[in-house]
């Protein structure tokens, strides 16, 4: 019985030009979305391992140097892309790609792609998620629209309610056939995404990529599920199609379009992310004058001189078996990390505040949670954003940590700055290198949304067939 | 005849409920965006008003002290007299926002209106240390006055006209109406315009309360010009939907039909053409890598404390003129830094140079390929009369570059010379004055525009009247039964030959 109703559905939409149309349209765009995506990803991940590659040799090449000055010099550290990013590129567009790590200054990610684009790219980017989110979501509606209410218009439906069907199978072979003719498209679509991460990532990428691209599948399965659930619950309730159409692009509106943006202005508004000039302006104000007001800097190395000389037991800093500079150094650097873990912990804390106000939104547009589930399979959310950040800012204060210790130990203070170190010490530091989170770290941080999709599937697709009984009191 | 139809059509209207509801939707949405680029562009502007006052105040502050022979430096104010210590202290070159800043919050959300300048690079900078922005917020966008204009107002218009026709044949009263003198072109246009006038003076009023209540100084005539401006591109642009909806009426498929129809060409020209324009530019004109402007950077591996007194020393025989007055030798790092800086600074400005090249190219082919989609022409406009287009911001950077510049010539002679500072050079100092585009420059630019929606929408006017004149729209027994009501009117006994039929 479900079989045939389905069959029946399938034909039809066969049958109907508009469907055949748009069918192709979404078809070729996915397509195309996928292949820009992949050469994208090819290319950064090489432009940014060569990038990686020349910090990393210019470090190395840097002649001899005293080791403070090397740390000004600096390494630069550079985000690699996730092969799965060729699907969704989530918030890479607005994301900073390279970290400058320098001595005394903790840096925000620069060279955000979005700044170096016309405007035009922030009509969104084509990528498969653009396709997948907010493209195929129409596709659905188109499909589901007349499912119920054509047929009550037709008069259809009192000769198939009069073969005694059940309307719970009637509903059931309906939902089946829109995940049919759904399953046309996307069986290809996927093949081709997976062959194109297959020829994309290289060294054991593909295989690592694999439970996150399942997981981003079953997300974008549940979301369609959801899409389905609402098209034939609107079908079934509709007094006609045509309301159903509009009641269902006006959905798609609200969806897809109106909560995000409303959504991210007032999570903005509530949970207000810092200035360049005001974060940098309260940087420098907590290492001048304390983190409580109460313990300027001048004061800080005043003591800590103080204390190193009675800890080696001689009056003059010239007698010390090390150079103080160096554990002076050290100390700053110290003292500025409490303080940027202080601010950069606000900046944080604001963007994940933010960012639950857009998930909990996931109640009412379906959108939200599958735009942060889909990107975070794809490595390019804001938890992974911060993932890389944390690493790379380790990674400054280990290499920091070890040249200032390096100058105290292997100089005295009587020659100031003007001992030099060389490659034998470049060598002994280590390069940059990111691993990125495993996939069930990233799950365990997508939990709500992914609470709030399964919510929206089972219900929605619940509800259709439990309101496939009002038709009958409707005819 | 006219008259007849569109007071028809405006009783029609104001009896539907749902017509209400639209309306009361449009101006909340109209509204609340109005209120949120106000409260969000107000912010920035106050924001960057503030940094240009501290900073005149710090600078007429450190000019007093120096009057006063104050030059002890004290916590947060170097001396006054030390031209690397005021050199290098940031200033910033501010662009200042236009009076209807706050209608499309465009790029500004993401380019910076301020570009900090110092003898040293931006690299030394805080210049280079920014972007606190949330990420998640750049890419929802914001909600603004031209998101509710670019992406809702066509899905309003739409609302209003799919059925422009079809309903009219579907409720059988198309008839009735033909057989009046009046041609089926001129009754949909007249109907059109009549409901193209309710949408765009109730879009002008409700947005021109909030301009007007948002507006900072409402005596500028910068204002009332740009408002003037935005009141033309609204009504092109409303215009546009229009005439696409008249145009698919007229293929006279159902009301059902028109709304997929329609809804496909919302679709096609918001969503998929923009994003395929995209994609084809980055495709055609891709921005060198970014490692190029790292490379350069990479590439002075110079260490003022190694290199530092061969350096110091090339430069005064490269400039004599700046030879120093005198010792010079307790100040040799930081003449060999202030070196180093200038050279990185002169290799980043070749590389910035590459990548606003390709970004002017890129631009430049959106600009010539706009009137693909009005909406990618619309968006552009809106933004050129807010103040936020991508142009504008590189002109402020360019200008910007040139005043840092300036600023080197104040305080570099002096750093080399190693002299004090005098109150006379703060005089010197300058100002960062941002100098828009010519009116006619800019005119020309966004008068393209205006063309380009408008050539679109008389393309569509005209294929809409071709199509209506040949009227597919009345099958064949539609026809015969205003012909017979023609007849029977001329008859003199319409009501009973209508009843019989």
């Amino acid at each position: 019985m479900i079989t045939r109703i389905a069959k029946k559905e399938i034909l039809e939409m066969w049958r109907d030009g508009r469907f055949r149309w748009t069918a192709l349209i979404v078809v070729v765009l996915l397509g195309m979305a996928l292949i820009l995506g992949g050469k994208h990803y090819v290319t950064t991940k090489k432009e940014r391992e060569a990038a990686q590659n020349l910090s990393r040799t210019s470090w190395l090449t840097q002649g001899s140097r005293n080791p403070h000055s090397a740390a000004h010099f600096g390494v630069y550290a550079f985000k690699p892309p996730q092969p799965l990013s060729l699907v969704d590129k989530g918030l890479d567009g607005f994301t900073g790609v390279s970290i400058w790590v320098e001595a005394h200054n903790q840096n925000p990610p620069q060279y955000r792609p979005a700044e170096d684009a016309t405007s035009v790219g922030r009509f969104g980017e084509l990528t498969g998620a653009f396709v997948l989110q907010l493209l195929l979501p129409l596709l659905i509606i188109l499909l589901s629209y007349n499912s119920f209410a054509g047929e009550r218009e037709s008069g259809t439906l009192v000769q198939l309610l009069s073969t005694g069907a059940p309307t719970r199978k009637l509903a059931t072979g309906k939902i089946l056939g829109i995940v049919c003719c759904l399953a046309v498209l996307l069986v290809p679509a996927s093949i081709l995404g997976a062959v194109g991460l297959l020829l994309a990532s290289e060294n054991g990428w593909f295989v690592w990529s694999i439970p996150r691209l399942l997981l981003m599948s079953v997300t974008y399965l549940l979301y369609f599920g959801a899409l389905v659930g609402v098209g034939l619950t609107v079908s079934a309730l509709a007094k006609s199609s045509r309301k159903a159409l509009i009641v269902l692009l006006v959905f798609w509106t609200v969806n897809c379009l109106l909560v995000p943006r409303l959504v991210s202005d007032l999570a903005e508004a509530r949970y207000p992310s810092p200035t360049t000039e005001e974060f940098w302006e309260a940087v420098h104000k907590d290492i001048n004058q304390g983190i409580d007001g109460h313990d300027p800097s001048n004061a800080r190395s005043a003591k800590l001189k103080q204390q190193i000389l009675e800890r080696y037991g001689v009056k003059d800093e010239k007698d010390l078996p090390i150079n103080l500079n160096g554990t002076m150094l050290n100390a700053g650097e110290e003292y500025g990390n409490t303080v940027f873990d202080k601010h950069y912990g606000e900046v944080w804390h604001s963007r994940f505040a933010q960012e639950k106000v857009h998930n909990v939104s996931g109640a009412i547009a379906p959108f939200m949670a599958v735009r942060s589930l889909s990107s975070a399979m794809a490595g390019t959310d804001l938890l992974q954003y911060r993932h890389f950040t944390t690493a790379v800012e380790q990674y400054r204060r280990d290499l920091n940590k070890f040249l200032n210790q390096y100058f105290a130990e292997h100089s005295r203070t009587s020659e100031g700055y003007n001992y030099f170190a060389g490659k034998e010490l470049w060598d002994q530091t280590p390069g940059f290198t990111y691993e990125p989170p495993g996939t069930a770290w990233v799950l365990k941080q997508q939990l709500l949304p992914l609470t709030v999709l399964l919510l929206w599937c089972f219900g929605a697709l619940s509800l259709s067939v439990l309101v496939a009984n009002q038709t009958r009191k409707l005819n | 005849m006219y008259s007849q139809i569109i007071k028809n059509d405006w009783k029609n209207l104001i009896g539907d409920r749902s017509v209400w509801l639209v309306a009361l939707g449009l101006a909340l949405l109209l509204g609340y965006a109005i209120y949120n680029g106000a409260k969000w562009s107000g912010a920035q502007s106050q924001l960057h008003q503030t940094l240009v006052q501290e900073q005149q105040q710090r600078f007429t502050e450190a000019r007093d002290r120096l009057t006063r022979g104050e030059t002890k430096p004290q916590p947060g104010q170097p001396d006054p007299s030390d031209a690397y210590a005021i050199g290098t202290s940031l200033a910033y070159a501010v662009l200042p926002s236009s009076p209807l800043s706050f209608t499309s919050i465009g790029q500004s959300d993401l380019l910076r209106p301020t570009v900090g300048v110092s003898v040293l690079s931006k690299q030394r900078t805080v210049a280079d240390k920014q972007g606190f922005e949330n990420p998640l917020v750049l890419l929802a966008g914001r909600f603004d006055l031209a998101f509710v204009i670019i992406y809702l107002l066509p899905l309003v218009v739409l609302a209003f006209s799919f059925n422009l026709l079809s309903a009219e044949r579907e409720n059988g009263t198309l008839q009735l109406v033909l057989s009046q003198p009046v041609s089926l072109a001129r009754f949909g246009v007249a109907k059109l315009l009549h409901r193209f006038a309710i949408v765009f003076l109730f879009v002008s009023a409700v947005s021109l309360i909030g301009m007007v209540l948002s507006a900072l100084n409402l005596s500028s005539s910068k204002f009332w010009s740009s408002v003037l401006m935005w009141l033309v591109a609204v009504f092109s642009y409303t215009l546009f939907w229009f005439a696409l909806a008249l145009l698919v009426n007229s293929f006279g498929h159902s009301s059902a039909t028109n709304a997929v129809a329609l809804g496909g060409c919302w679709i096609v020209l918001i969503l998929v053409l923009p994003s395929l324009m995209n994609a084809a530019v980055t495709s055609i004109y891709p921005m060198p890598s970014r490692v190029e402007e790292i490379n350069a950077i990479r590439s002075v591996n110079l260490d003022m404390r190694r290199d530092g007194a061969r350096l110091v020393s090339e430069f005064y025989q490269d400039h004599p003129e700046l030879a120093p007055r005198s010792d010079v030798a307790d100040k040799s790092l930081t003449l060999a830094y202030v070196t180093i800086q200038q050279d990185l600074k002169r290799r980043l400005a070749t590389v910035e140079d590459r990548f606003n090249a390709q970004l002017e190219r890129q631009q430049r082919t959106v600009e010539r390929t706009r009137f693909v989609s009005p909406a990618i022409a619309m968006q552009e406009i809106l933004n050129q009369i807010a103040g936020t287009d991508t142009s504008r911001y590189q002109l402020f950077r360019a200008q910007a570059r040139a005043y840092a510049e300036s600023w080197d010539a104040v305080f570099l002679p002096v750093i080399y010379r190693n002299v004090k500072l005098a109150p006379e050079d703060y005089d010197s100092i300058p100002r960062f004055t941002f100098y828009p585009q010519t009116p006619a420059k800019f005119m020309a630019g966004i008068g393209v525009g205006f063309a380009s929606i408008l050539a679109l929408t008389s393309v569509l006017f005209v294929f809409a009247g071709l199509r209506l004149k040949r009227s597919r729209l009345l099958d064949q027994r539609d026809r015969l039964l205003s012909f017979t009501i023609i007849r029977a009117n001329r008859a003199g006994s319409t009501k009973t030959q209508v009843s019989k039929v």
